[in-house]
């Protein structure tokens, strides 16, 4: 009798302890409430707490979560689950794992790898573009054949990695490249490196490289400024055959377009020291109660007062449209260059971080929420600018 | 109702062995381990679609070097090589507390971090443009600027990166704390190894032994170069430094010495000082003076603790139990600054 009392016990005590497990098994939840009825922002997706330690983020129309299998993406105006496909590929002699995403109709949507020192530079029908500084170099991956190819000589102007490492000291050290970049049409293939040649020896000094991804063949690109000043992490494509550069010289940042079909370079301005932030043809850094942006296409500038001193995260550009991050308080700005007015959306969310995630296909702009403990994204909202007008 | 009694003390017999019952509070005034268990810090580089990257590391914390052809000091932080503009992250979501454009070859940023209830800052020297203001509130995936210095000619394109337990906007006054423990689950650094002269003190209860590694690493150089000799020095009380020789486990970089063979009593405090020492003719590794101590000294010290003239940091350990050791923890200040002469990064 005891031990049917006990096993009775047990039992309850296992089916409640099920029930608990099936709740927090419950992945992700859709919401399409908002935080209240006067809320500018509208909850579009949240990721319920059920997961441990998952990070997630999410990018324009795409929503990827760490750690498991789901990548929403934005279909419809719905984020819809995509398929993903792991794909092991052989690199000199290790084996990667490229995670690529599908949408319902089977396109690429994107690629992704967790691995250190390895990068997705673009991805274009059944080709990615993945950089490697394990082995220093960039390789194109045929999804289907699951093949690498290497892009990159193993030699520049005649000598090897190997020679121009024995060149390296603590104040000078070999880049084979750095902050490769494709452009738009999946052309060209651009990337700042200090392999270099004087009087016939290999030499380390700073400049652009730029391969075409058709034939395979690369050149170091002849450029009328000091090509050891040119700075290794501003290279940027504004259309297909024009890049954006920037040169140093002590106190002074020079910055240049540089057309590739007529050799032609254009100094576009001059500025102390200045974080500058660039985005599709849109170049933007703050001044003491100012942001100035350049059009790069057109060369153009405007100056738009701010109500305070700002610090930005990462513009996002949509048309006329340029949004970011406050950091100073977590709001959201969004500046419109055609009117020169400037929006700001305070931060209604308490105990978290905000960040701006880039326009999705409807022109909404998108914004992740962040636990300030975890840091892990909790909850997923886009921006009603109308209510916003309403508001005001 | 046997049956209960039974369940319930196996129970009880879990949970005591889960929670660390037989923990025993230690006189003492600092503890990294408190502070390193829980936080994971991620690579201040990334690559084009934000993964971790790798940068080799010029110089140790805590590695012995000459500085300026003379001076033997300890780098108090850790070298990165970086081409002048490579984007710098935050390696762990936290508020910017310091922004220093003073001196524009010394422009640093320091970021606060709550560990748990600690607080730790990484720290972040030798930027160019910098893209952050005190207030700002940042996770890893934030850019805070690009590294410099403006010039090559002095200190070299590189980032000096490390972890202190205090901010300033005065430089010198910052107490660097060791590195290695926030990167040791981390797959950069060689574990978070390349990153500290010294590191992964541990006990193994099982064999008696106390373990300490390290090895020097030298500049723009993936050679990592083994010690020649890790010495422990120990004391009870205020006397003299004793000495022994620790044996290097295998051909790792870790050495290993067994506490049972001293013979202590139970509840004996004792003290100690590793020493890690590399051969003299290494370059840059210090010239006439090719070791330091674990923990660490500013100025590299005499080989024999017993000469020195200033208070120093070392591990206190508590034995229990014929020689069972509970818990090892850094006694003493983080670093002794009584020999600070320049600062120097």
């Amino acid at each position: 009798m005891k031990y049917k009392k006990i096993m009775c016990f047990l039992a309850v005590v296992l089916l409640a302890y099920s029930m608990l497990l099936l709740t927090s098994c419950n992945k992700h939840e859709k919401l399409s409430d908002a935080l209240s009825n006067d809320s500018i922002y509208a909850l579009i997706y949240e990721v319920q707490n059920s997961y441990d330690n998952i990070s997630a983020y999410s990018d324009e129309d795409n929503l990827y979560i760490n750690g498991d299998d789901l990548i929403g993406y934005v279909y419809e105006n719905e984020f819809t689950t995509a398929v993903r496909n792991s794909s092991s590929i052989s690199i000199n002699n290790e084996k990667i794992t490229v995670d690529l995403f599908y949408d319902v109709n089977d396109n690429l949507l994107t690629a992704r790898t967790d691995e250190v020192n390895l990068g997705i530079l673009s991805t274009n029908n059944d080709t990615v573009i993945l950089e490697d500084y394990n082995s220093n170099q960039i390789y194109k991956i045929d999804i289907y054949k699951k093949v690498a190819e290497p892009l990159l000589p193993t030699t520049a102007f005649g000598f090897s990695y190997d020679e121009y490492s024995s060149l390296s000291d603590k104040y000078n050290t070999i880049f084979w490249f750095e902050n490769p970049t494709v452009n738009k049409s999946f052309t060209k293939l651009a990337y700042w490196s200090n392999k270099s040649i004087i009087n016939g020896n290999p030499y380390l000094e700073g400049g652009i490289w730029v391969m075409d991804l058709m034939s395979g063949t690369e050149y170091k690109l002849n450029l009328p400024v000091n090509s050891a000043n040119i700075m290794s992490n501003q290279i940027n494509w504004i259309d297909d055959e024009t890049l954006l550069f920037v040169t140093h010289e002590e106190e002074q940042m020079s910055f240049y377009k540089h057309n590739l079909v007529n050799n032609n370079t254009e100094k576009i301005t001059a500025l102390p020291p200045t974080f500058v932030h660039i985005a599709d043809n849109i170049m933007l850094y703050s001044e003491k109660d100012t942001i100035v942006i350049w059009n790069l296409t057109t060369l153009q500038n405007q100056r738009i007062p701010t109500p305070s001193t700002i610090s930005i995260e990462r513009i996002y550009r949509n048309n006329n449209k340029i949004a970011f991050t406050n950091r100073q308080d977590n709001s959201t700005i969004i500046v419109d260059t055609s009117s020169g007015k400037l929006d700001v959306y305070d931060s209604e969310f308490d105990n978290a971080i905000s960040r701006v995630g880039g326009w999705n296909s409807n022109g909404e702009l998108i914004l992740n929420v962040f636990d300030v403990e975890s840091a892990n994204i909790k909850e997923i909202y886009k921006i009603n600018e109308v209510k916003k007008n309403e508001i005001d | 109702m046997r049956l209960i009694s039974m369940l319930l003390s196996i129970i009880l017999t879990v949970l005591a062995l889960n929670t660390n019952v037989f923990a025993i509070t230690i006189d003492y005034t600092e503890s990294y381990t408190s502070i390193n268990a829980s936080a994971n810090f991620k690579s201040p580089f990334r690559t084009s679609s934000g993964n971790e990257q790798n940068k080799t590391v010029n110089e140790k914390f805590s590695q012995m070097r000459l500085w300026r052809g003379s001076q033997a000091d300890t780098h108090e932080g850790v070298d990165f090589t970086a081409s002048k503009g490579t984007n710098i992250y935050a390696v762990y979501q936290g508020v910017v507390k310091v922004v220093n454009t003073s001196n524009s070859d010394l422009k640093f940023v320091i970021i606060e971090h709550a560990i748990g209830s600690t607080y730790v800052y990484s720290v972040y020297v030798h930027l160019y443009t910098i893209s952050v203001s005190v207030g700002d509130i940042v996770t890893e995936n934030s850019i805070i600027g690009t590294s410099g210095p403006p010039d090559n000619d002095v200190y070299g394109y590189h980032l000096h990166f490390g972890i202190t337990s205090n901010y300033s906007n005065t430089y010198s006054n910052l107490i660097w704390i060791p590195t290695y423990d926030f990167y040791k689950n981390s797959a950069c650094f060689n574990n978070g190894r390349d990153l500290d002269y010294m590191y992964g003190f541990r006990y193994d209860g099982i064999n008696k032994k106390v373990y300490l590694s390290g090895y020097f690493k030298g500049d723009s150089s993936e050679t990592r170069e083994a010690f020649n000799q890790m010495l422990m020095y120990y004391r009870v009380g205020s006397g003299n430094w004793q000495l022994v020789t620790m044996q290097r486990v295998g051909t790792s970089y870790e050495y290993s010495y067994d506490l049972s063979s001293l013979g202590f009593p139970a509840n004996t405090i004792v003290q100690a000082i590793f020493v890690g020492t590399v051969t003299s003719t290494i370059d840059n590794a210090g010239g006439g003076f090719h070791w330091q101590y674990y923990p660490a000294k500013y100025k590299v010290p005499p080989l024999n603790p017993n000469s020195l003239s200033s208070s120093t940091s070392y591990v206190s350990m508590r034995i229990l139990n014929s020689a069972i050791i509970n818990s090892l923890l850094l006694h003493g200040e983080s670093l002794d600054t009584n020999n600070y002469y320049e600062i120097i990064v």
